[in-house]
C-alpha cells in the first residue's frame, strides 16, 4: 500500500512571549509515524500528552517547530503540511482533510440540517443531492429529526459530537483525524459512529483518531500507539 | 517521492496590496526610518505626523474572507479606507485583477478611474452608517444612486434591482421608499450592505459592521455577509477588533498592531496558536 502521510521528527513547542520570562511549553517532541491509504491509526495516552497537538499540527491549527509532515495530496501531489502556504491547506482541508474535534464552533442562526449541507456544498455538490445526503448521515447518527431545523448552540454534548462527525464524514475526506469521537456518547452512538468508521474504512478513508476508550480503539484501528513522555510507543493488540 | 513535480496553487489574487504607507502629517526625515517613532502612538516625535500603515502586503482571492484584527489606532480602518479611495495613500501599490488585467497600480489612476473602481469593482460598508447611506434618500434611492453612477439609467430596471437587493437583506420591500434614518440600526446596516452589492462588485470591504448592534441584530449580519460569500463569490476584507466576528467569518486572518502587520495565517492558526506576544494577549483576553 502507498504511504498517504509520514511524520518525521515533529516538534511543537508553545512559547508564551507575553510572560516575561518567555515560559515554553513543549507539546511534542521526536514524533515519527507512518500511515498507508486505508489504514487506521489509533493514539491513546494521558491527557496532556500531545495527542491533540499531532492531530492539530497535521491540520495545521498548529505550526509545528520541528519536523515534517509529508502527505499525498490528489490536487498538489506530494506536499509537507508543515510549509505548504494557507491557500493550499484551506484547498485541502475544504476537499481532502477533515478534522472533528471535541467541540462544535456552531455558527449562530445556522441549522444543524445547513451546517452538514453547507459541507458538501461547498466542495460543488448540487444542493438537492447535498440536502438527501446530509438527511441521510444525520439519520445514520441518529440525531432526531426534530433537531435538525434547530440550531445547535442548544444540543447536549453528545448531539453536537455527533454532529460535528456528521459534517466531517459526509464529505467522505481521504483522510480524517478524529479527537476522541466516542468520548460524550452512550453505547447506541458508539455503535453508529463505528459503523460509519467501517462504513468510511470500506471506501477507503485513511483515519487517525484520539481514543479514551480502549476497547472501542481495538475493535476499529488497525495499528495504535502509545504517547507517553512527549514518546510514540507501538501498542500490542490483544485481539486478533 | 516526487518533490520536483510539486504543482503550485494554479489561481490569481483578485486584489494585490504591496507596502501600503499611510501617514497624517507631513512627515520628515527622521519620520522615514519607523524607529523613531514612538511606540505606543505611531507618531513622530520631531514633525508630530502619525503612521497608521507601515509596509502593509496582502492578496486576497475570489471567495474568500480575510479578518484584520487589532485595538483601536493600529490602523485597520485607515487601510481599507486607503483602499476604497477614501484617504489617500503615501506610497505602495494595489491591483485589482479585473482591472486592467492587475496591471495598473489603482493609486495611481485618474479620479474618472478612481470612480469606476468604486463603482463597479468594489463595495464599501462602515462601522458608521451615515458614511455609507444617504439619509435624506429612501432605501430604494440609495441603491439607485449606485446603480445610476454605474451607467444604469432605465428606471424600471433600476427598480427592480433595488427590490431584488432589498429582499436578498431582508428589508421588507413596503419600507422601500422610506427614508433609511428611520430604520434600526441593524436595518441601516443591511440596507448599506444592499448598496454596496449593486453593482456586483468581486471585492467588498467592511468596517467594523458590526460593532454596536445588538446581539441578535449582529448575528443577523454575520448570516447575511456569510450568504453573500457563498452565493455571490465576492472576496471579503473584515475589519473588526471582535474576535469572535472574525473566527465565525474569516478564512485568513491578519493582525495589525502600531500600523504594522504582526502576524498573518489561518483564523484558527492564529486563535489557537498565536506567536506574536500581541496576538497572545488578545486572543487570552478572548470571552
Amino acid at each position: 500500500m502507498d504511504e498517504l502521510l509520514v511524520i518525521k521528527d515533529l516538534e511543537k513547542t508553545f512559547q508564551m512571549n507575553q510572560m516575561n520570562d518567555e515560559k515554553k511549553i513543549i507539546g511534542c517532541k521526536g514524533i515519527n509515524l507512518t500511515i498507508r491509504t486505508g489504514e487506521f491509526v489509533g493514539i491513546t495516552g494521558e491527557s496532556g500528552a500531545g495527542k491533540s497537538t499531532i492531530l492539530k499540527s497535521i491540520y495545521r491549527t498548529y505550526t509545528p517547530t520541528k519536523g515534517c509532515i509529508h502527505y499525498q495530496s490528489n490536487r498538489f501531489g506530494m506536499i509537507d503540511l508543515v510549509r505548504a502556504s494557507d491557500r493550499k491547506m484551506i484547498a485541502v482541508r475544504k476537499n481532502e482533510i477533515g478534522y472533528v474535534s471535541q467541540f462544535l464552533h456552531a455558527m449562530p442562526r445556522i441549522t444543524a440540517l445547513k451546517m452538514v449541507m453547507d459541507a458538501i456544498v461547498e466542495m460543488g455538490e448540487d444542493i438537492n443531492i447535498a440536502e438527501q445526503k446530509a438527511k441521510d448521515i444525520l439519520t445514520h447518527f441518529r440525531l432526531p429529526s426534530a433537531l435538525w431545523d434547530s440550531f445547535p448552540r442548544t444540543f447536549s454534548g453528545g448531539e453536537k459530537l455527533r454532529l460535528n462527525l456528521a459534517k466531517a464524514m459526509v464529505k467522505r475526506p481521504k483522510l480524517l483525524l478524529l479527537d476522541e469521537p466516542t468520548a460524550s456518547l452512550d453505547h447506541q452512538s458508539k455503535q453508529s459512529v463505528k459503523e460509519m468508521i467501517i462504513q468510511l474504512k470500506k471506501e477507503g478513508t485513511t483515519m487517525i483518531g484520539i481514543f479514551h476508550d480502549l476497547d472501542f480503539m481495538e475493535e476499529v484501528v488497525d495499528q495504535s500507539y502509545m504517547l507517553a513522555n512527549g514518546q510514540m510507543e507501538k501498542r500490542l493488540m490483544t485481539h486478533g | 517521492m516526487e518533490w520536483g513535480s510539486v504543482k503550485d496553487m494554479e489561481e490569481n489574487p483578485i486584489l494585490s496590496v504591496r507596502h501600503l504607507n499611510k501617514r497624517y502629517g507631513k512627515g520628515c526625515k527622521h519620520c522615514e526610518s519607523f524607529d523613531m517613532l514612538d511606540k505606543e502612538t505611531n507618531q513622530c516625535p520631531h514633525c508630530g505626523s502619525v503612521w497608521a500603515c507601515k509596509k502593509v502586503s496582502f492578496d486576497l482571492y475570489e471567495g474568500e474572507i480575510i479578518g484584520i484584527v487589532g485595538e483601536s489606532g493600529s490602523g485597520k480602518s485607515s487601510l481599507v479606507k486607503s483602499l476604497y479611495f477614501d484617504d489617500d495613500v503615501l506610497s505602495g501599490s494595489a491591483t485589482i485583477s479585473k482591472y486592467k488585467h492587475g496591471q495598473r497600480n489603482i493609486f495611481q489612476v485618474s479620479s474618472q478611474q478612481k470612480r469606476y473602481i468604486r463603482n463597479h469593482l468594489m463595495g464599501m460598508v462602515y462601522q458608521n452608517p451615515w458614511l455609507g447611506l444617504k439619509m435624506s434618500f429612501s432605501s430604494g434611492g440609495n441603491i439607485a444612486e449606485k446603480l445610476i453612477s454605474a451607467g444604469t439609467y432605465h428606471v424600471g430596471n433600476i427598480r427592480d434591482r433595488a427590490s431584488q437587493l432589498l429582499e436578498h437583506v431582508e428589508i421588507p420591500l413596503s419600507r422601500m421608499d422610506e427614508l433609511p434614518k428611520n430604520f434600526s440600526g441593524g436595518m441601516q446596516q443591511r440596507v448599506q450592505i444592499s448598496k454596496a452589492l449593486a453593482n456586483n462588485p468581486p471585492i467588498l470591504l467592511l468596517d467594523e459592521v458590526t460593532t454596536g448592534l445588538d446581539l441578535s441584530v449582529q448575528a443577523r449580519v454575520l448570516d447575511l455577509i456569510r450568504n453573500i460569500q457563498r452565493e455571490f463569490g465576492v472576496g471579503m476584507i473584515v475589519v473588526s477588533h471582535d474576535l469572535g466576528v472574525i473566527r465565525m467569518l474569516a478564512d485568513r486572518t491578519m493582525v495589525m498592531r502600531y500600523g504594522s502587520v504582526v502576524e498573518e495565517g489561518l483564523t484558527d492558526q492564529i486563535l489557537e496558536d498565536p506567536h506574536h506576544a500581541y496576538t497572545q494577549q488578545l486572543v487570552h483576553s478572548l470571552l
